[in-house]
């Protein structure tokens, strides 16, 4: 079954909403039907999702229950998708509502812990021992949480300003503030890479 | 191409790369499908907008009532107001035949037994004139003057201590359920 194979990379930008299985809207669709669809959907973005949401919640064990959760979001409300890249937006959606709610969840339980321990780990040592690989990668997951939504979806998933702020719940106008925000404060990061590629 | 362009097409290039280190561990697709089987399983059924309209604000409104009414009930809220307190229970006495009567039973249940209260004296209606026709369980059997007219009995006037050492449940669900009868 193809389904059950990994992918190594994901596809190439051109190719990522193009072969989306949909629901044709005149029929409803089956178990089956839906099982296989997002089974595609799965094969198909999961790991892009997963690496956006490593960086959305600092950790990669978390980040793959996230993306597991947003399909079966995607998965629980497939029946009122109905345009062929209805999917793909859904679950852009769903990885950013429930990485944001992990992150509120974890926000409560670290507060609660720093009432009784002050020896905690800041945010910072935290964000390097995520396994983030990279210090932009650092850089970005420290960034405020809309700019860091902002940044993954607009310059890693490759969305447009609509499309982005579709996915985020924000106004058009904002995304391109955040995204303008953020790009400002990974400047210090990017340039000294920047030099080092043009000597 | 602006300085901003540049950074962004930067941005992209980089973001791809240090992310192509993140890899996810396998078995994700097999964890996805059990988990949509779970889904399935415990999906409940959903029904008709009309429906829920109807039988959830019907299924909230038996649930408060339920609850309303079991609360009192299983906490014994009003327990032992239907007697004044001090009060003996009234108890049906058999009228005691007197030396040199004759008297007449009537079956139980009849208007012959009374309730009587606490040192009220045991009261015919009248039926135990000398003379009358006896009547006990079996109708036609005589009573002998100084015993009760209740068949087993001697003289039974009145329970004085109707319930010497009283329940302290009674009255409450559990006492009922315990008992079959409230």
């Amino acid at each position: 079954m193809t389904f059950l194979s990994v992918p190594s990379d994901p596809p190439p930008p051109a190719a990522r909403f193009t072969t989306v299985p949909t629901v044709a809207a005149t029929s409803r669709p089956t178990t089956a039907d839906t099982r296989a669809a997002v089974g595609a959907l799965f094969h198909q973005h999961q790991i892009q999702m997963v690496r956006v949401a490593t960086v959305l919640v600092r950790d990669p064990a978390v980040a793959e229950d996230v993306v597991q959760d947003a399909f079966l979001a995607v998965y629980a409300n497939w029946s009122r998708i109905r345009e062929k890249d209805e999917a793909v937006r859904y679950l852009h959606r769903s990885v950013v509502n429930v990485a944001r709610n992990r992150l509120r969840r974890r926000s409560v339980v670290e507060r609660l812990k720093s009432l009784r321990h002050h020896d905690e780990v800041s945010a910072e040592d935290r964000a390097l021992g995520a396994g983030l690989p990279s210090a932009l990668l650092v850089a970005v997951a420290e960034l405020p949480r809309r700019e860091r939504e902002t940044v993954l979806l607009r310059y890693y998933l490759d969305l447009s300003e609509k499309e982005t702020a579709e996915a985020l719940g924000l106004r058009p106008g904002s995304v391109k503030g955040y995204a303008s925000r953020g790009l400002a404060k990974l400047r210090s990061v990017l340039e000294p890479a920047i030099c080092g590629e043009e000597r | 191409m602006t300085g901003d362009d540049i950074l962004e097409a930067r941005l992209r290039k980089a973001l791809a790369r240090d992310l192509s280190e993140v890899t996810p561990r396998p078995g994700g697709e097999g964890r996805l499908y059990r988990e949509m089987d779970g889904a399935r399983l415990y999906r409940l059924p959903r029904l008709n907008r009309t429906v829920q309209a109807v039988i959830v604000p019907a299924a909230v409104a038996l649930a408060i009532a339920a609850l309303v009414l079991a609360v009192p009930m299983v906490l014994g809220v009003g327990r032992g107001s239907a007697q004044p307190a001090g009060r003996p229970t009234p108890t049906a006495v058999c009228p005691t035949v007197q030396a040199g009567e004759e008297g007449t039973l009537t079956p139980a249940g009849s208007e012959s037994a009374e309730l009587l209260d606490e040192g009220t004296e045991p009261r015919s209606k009248g039926d135990l004139a000398s003379g009358a026709t006896e009547e006990l369980t079996t109708p036609g059997e005589s009573v002998p003057a100084g015993e009760s007219s209740c068949p087993g009995e001697v003289g039974l006037t009145l329970d004085p201590d109707p319930d010497p050492d009283p329940d302290p449940d009674a009255g409450t669900v559990w006492s009922w359920l315990l008992r079959g009868t409230p």
